[in-house]
């Protein structure tokens, strides 16, 4: 009676670990989003009305992005979906924000025209290992013995 | 984690194992799906228009290089149908009942 519940789940396990091991990503994919984070921040070092150009040019290279990751993998996953990634991309925006905040602040009211870039890369940096660190955490929620533990 | 519920349309061991895909992206092409959970064309669209029927999944037809592909997804009713199902599994794994309604 208890070997049918066990098979199905089985089966669960089964197909996530397959999902999990096609779910790898290039560091070239993860570079990617720490470099538009990156320039956009930076962006801000740039005279007014360029930033805004800047950031509508990254937004329209995250599109593009997203359009290759599925004609490559054949599936996406939001970076915005709950589970145990979740953390890691509040993290990340909360970043990100305190990035752009610095750079506006450090700019604009203390004159240190050269902030949003040094920002730019620091976040570049930071982001690209929030990448890679999601991918990891993602797999392990997809490695986890069965749904939902 | 949704209610136990053992539900009828997720049981079939291929619909499981697609409910179970779904669940964790976004979105999946149908190609990918089959090569994932090694069921043929015929299979797999029957199944999911079971499961479409349902309101478990959602098909999106788009054209990409000329040639036109079906990504499929989960809704927010099937993920709580496939999560109540899963729980119901691990209940009665666990050797313990769960209630019928």
């Amino acid at each position: 009676m208890k070997q049918e519940p066990i098979d199905a789940l089985r089966a669960v396990r089964l197909t996530r670990e397959q999902l999990a091991f096609q779910a790898r990503w290039s560091f070239a994919r993860h570079a990617s989003v720490g470099v538009l984070l990156g320039v956009m921040i930076a962006s801000f070092a740039l005279p007014d009305g360029w930033p805004i150009a800047v950031v509508a040019a990254c937004l329209v290279a995250t599109v593009l992005i997203v359009r290759r990751d599925r004609q490559r993998d054949g599936f996406f996953v939001s970076g915005y979906r709950p589970g145990r990634t979740l953390p890691v991309t509040i993290a990340l925006l909360v970043i990100s924000f305190g990035a752009l905040l610095a750079a506006i602040v450090l700019k604009a009211d203390k004159g240190v025209i050269w902030a949003p870039i040094a920002i730019g890369l620091v976040l570049a940096v930071l982001a690209t290992a929030a990448s890679i660190l999601w991918e990891r955490v993602y797999r392990q929620e997809l490695m986890a013995h069965s749904h939902g533990e | 984690m949704g209610s136990e519920r053992l539900d009828p349309v997720i049981h079939p061991p291929a619909r499981l194992q697609l409910m179970a895909l779904l669940i964790d992206v976004t979105d999946i092409e149908y190609a990918k799906v089959r090569e994932i959970i090694a069921v043929s064309d015929s299979v797999l669209s029957k199944h999911l228009a079971q499961l479409g029927d349902a309101d478990y999944v959602t098909l999106r037809k788009a054209t990409v290089d000329t040639r036109q592909r079906t990504w499929i997804a989960a809704t927010a009713v099937g993920r709580r149908a496939f999560c109540g199902h899963v729980a119901a599994l691990q209940a009665l794994a666990a050797g313990r009942q769960i209630s019928e309604d």
